[in-house]
C-alpha cells in the first residue's frame, strides 16, 4: 500500500472558514471544519519563522484538511506583522508574543466552537511556541514540535564525529587544507548556536529550563510528538536523543522520530508523506475524542 | 487588510483585500497574481508589501492564491492552467464588485505574469505589470525540468514514475503541465491601453505590441532578486523594485 492510500484525501471532509482572532487589529486564520461531526479536540497550527499560514510546502493546509477528514477542527492563523495579520504595537518579544497570540487563538477558538482540548503544532519557531504555550495553557494537551531545540550530547558528538574519522575524503579534505597552508579549524557549529542564543531572532533556551519544562508536561500528562530532519544535524542527530537528555520523557506519553533524509522544511515527498502520516497516527491514537 | 472567501459556488478562492487609504479621483482597483510553488512562498510578504503601498496611494487592492494553492481550496494534483486563468478573471470581478472601480490593473510576477497577460483583454485590463514573466506553459516545465536536473537535492528534486516533476516540495502533475501547453505570451497580450510594464523579462520577449500601446521596461540592478534567500531562511525584500511598480502603477492605473 503506498503512503498516498493511507492518508485521508485532502481535497474532502472539510469544509474551511475564515478567523478573525482579536481587536482593534485582529489575527486572521482559516478554520478547518470536518463536514460531519467534530471530535472533542482541536489542532492550533502555528506559523513557522515568517512563513505565513499555509506552512512551507502548504504542509500547514494539507495538516489541517487530512485532520479534518479525521474528524479534528483545526485553525491555522498569522501571528501579527507575518503573512495576512497586521503588526500590533507590543512591548513583548518575538517569543512572548508568539505564545500570548497563540493562546488567543486558543480562546478564540473555544468561543466559537466550544472546543476544550488542544494539540498545538508547529515546525522550527513555531515548535517553540508550540511547546511555551503548553506550559502556559492546561487545555493544551498534545504537543507536536517539528525541527524544534534539542541539545547535542556524548552520544550526538559520537554519531557527528566517528564517521568523518572513518571517512578518507575527511581526511583528504584535512591533509588538503594543510598542504594549502590555510588550515583553518572551525569552530564546533553547535558551541556556536548554544549560548549565543540566536536563530533568526529565536533565543534557544538553556536546556536546564527545557528540562523543567518537560518536567511540568510530563506531570500533566501531556501527549507529546517530536519529529526532527536532516537538518537539524547540528543540534539533533539520532533516534532516542531527546529521551538521553531529558529522562523524564521515559515517563511520559512522549514519541520521538528522526527523519535524517528529510531537510528542515520538509521539501521531500516521502518526508511530507511520512510526517503527516506520524502526526495523523499519533494523533488518533491518544486523542480518540 | 481583509480576508476573504469568494467564487465559493464554484471551487472557494482565498484572497485578501486592502481597501484604499485615500481617495483617488477616479476609483481604480489592482489585482495582484502571484507565482507559484516555492515562489508563491517566497513573494508572499513582499506581494503584501506591495498591496499595502498601493492602497496607500489610493487603490482598492486584491491579492489571492489560485485553486489548489494556499489557502484556496483543492490542491496542485486537482488544478489546471485554465482554472488559474479563470481565477483571474473571478478576482478582478470580485474587486470590481467590492470596490465598484472599473478602471483595473493586473500586476503578476512569473507564472503570475502570464496569466494576467493571457486575462488582460478579457478582464478588460486598463494597464499590466509583468515581471520576470514565464513566457509560456512549456517554458514554464523546461525550466523546472532544468532545475530538477541540475538539483544537488534528489529527495525533493525529481520527476517521479508518473512524470510530475517534484520540485522543492511541490509536486506539479503531467496534467497540470500538460494543461500549460498553448498558453504563452502573445503580441496581442499587449493590449492594455494604460499601457504595460515589463520587468526583468528572461529571456527578453519577442512578442511585439501593438504600435498604439506605451511598453515601459524596467531591468533592475539585480534581477531576480525577489527570489533571494540568505544563510538563516530570510528573504530579501525587493524594495527599489516594488517601488517602481507602486509608481507606474500611480501614473498608468
Amino acid at each position: 500500500m503506498s503512503m498516498d492510500s493511507v492518508l485521508p484525501a485532502a481535497s474532502v471532509g472539510y469544509a474551511e472558514s475564515l478567523a478573525v482572532i482579536g481587536a482593534p487589529v485582529p489575527l486572521h486564520g482559516v478554520l478547518s471544519s470536518p463536514s460531519g461531526a467534530a471530535r472533542e479536540t482541536a489542532l492550533l497550527i502555528l506559523n513557522s519563522g515568517l512563513l505565513h499560514q499555509v506552512g512551507a510546502c502548504n504542509a500547514s493546509v494539507e495538516l489541517a484538511r487530512s485532520a479534518a477528514a479525521l474528524g479534528y477542527r483545526s485553525l491555522r492563523f498569522d501571528g501579527s506583522g507575518i503573512g495576512d495579520s497586521a503588526s500590533r504595537s507590543t512591548s513583548e518579544n518575538h517569543e512572548q508574543r508568539a505564545v500570548s497570540e497563540t493562546l488567543e487563538a486558543l480562546h478564540w477558538l473555544a468561543q466559537h466552537t466550544g472546543t476544550q482540548r488542544f494539540v498545538s503544532v508547529g515546525l522550527c519557531s513555531g515548535a517553540f511556541a508550540s511547546f511555551n504555550a503548553a506550559l502556559e495553557e492546561p487545555r493544551i494537551e498534545g504537543v507536536i514540535q517539528i525541527a524544534g531545540f534539542a541539545y547535542p550530547n556524548f552520544k550526538w558528538k559520537l554519531h557527528h564525529y566517528l564517521p568523518r574519522i572513518y571517512s578518507a575524503r575527511s581526511w583528504k579534505n584535512r591533509i588538503t587544507r594543510s598542504l594549502g597552508g590555510r588550515v583553518q579549524w572551525r569552530k564546533a557549529l553547535p558551541d556556536a548556536y548554544l549560548d549565543t542564543e540566536t536563530s533568526a531572532g529565536w533565543s534557544i533556551p538553556p536546556q536546564e529550563t527545557v528540562a523543567a519544562g518537560y518536567q511540568r508536561l510530563t506531570q500533566r500528562d501531556v501527549a507529546m510528538l517530536n519529529i526532527m530532519t536532516g537538518g537539524e544535524s547540528y543540534w539533533y542527530n539520532y533516534q532516542g536523543q531527546f529521551k538521553d537528555n531529558f529522562p523524564v520523557l521515559s515517563q511520559a506519553r512522549f514519541e520521538e522520530h528522526h527523519l535524517p533524509e528529510a531537510s528542515h522544511i520538509i521539501a521531500e515527498r516521502d518526508a511530507q508523506l511520512s510526517v503527516r502520516q506520524l502526526m495523523l497516527d499519533w494523533l488518533t491514537r491518544h486523542f480518540k475524542a | 487588510m481583509e480576508p476573504l472567501f469568494f467564487d465559493t459556488a464554484r471551487r472557494q478562492l482565498y484572497g485578501v483585500y486592502h481597501p484604499p487609504a485615500m481617495l483617488r479621483t477616479a476609483s481604480a482597483g489592482v489585482v495582484l497574481c502571484y507565482p507559484i510553488g516555492e515562489e508563491y512562498m517566497r513573494i508572499h510578504r513582499a506581494f503584501r508589501w506591495l498591496a499595502e503601498r498601493l492602497a496607500a496611494r489610493g487603490f482598492h487592492v486584491l491579492r489571492f492564491d489560485y485553486d489548489g494553492t494556499g489557502n484556496s481550496a483543492g490542491n496542485l494534483e486537482s488544478t489546471s492552467f485554465p482554472a488559474w486563468q479563470d481565477n483571474v478573471l473571478s478576482a478582478v470581478d470580485e474587486l470590481r464588485s467590492i470596490s465598484g472601480a472599473e478602471q483595473l490593473s493586473l500586476i503578476g510576477l512569473r507564472i503570475g505574469a502570464l496569466l494576467a497577460a493571457a486575462s488582460a483583454a478579457a478582464a478588460r485590463c486598463h494597464s499590466l505589470v509583468l515581471w520576470d514573466p514565464v513566457p509560456s506553459g512549456s517554458a514554464f516545465r523546461a525550466q523546472l525540468e532544468a532545475r530538477v536536473t541540475n538539483s544537488g537535492t534528489p529527495l525533493s528534486d525529481f520527476i517521479d514514475e508518473q512524470q510530475a516533476i517534484n520540485c522543492a516540495g511541490y509536486r506539479f502533475t503531467n496534467a497540470l503541465l500538460a494543461s500549460g501547453q498553448g498558453v504563452e505570451l502573445a503580441a496581442s497580450h499587449f493590449s492594455a491601453a494604460g499601457g504595460v510594464l515589463l520587468i526583468d523579462p528572461q529571456p527578453p520577449i519577442t512578442a511585439l505590441p501593438a504600435a498604439d500601446i506605451s511598453v515601459d521596461l524596467l531591468h533592475s540592478d539585480t534581477p531576480a532578486d525577489w527570489d533571494t534567500v540568505d544563510e538563516l531562511g530570510g528573504l530579501f525584500l525587493p524594495t527599489a523594485t516594488l517601488s517602481s511598480i507602486v509608481d507606474w502603477v500611480n501614473e498608468h492605473g
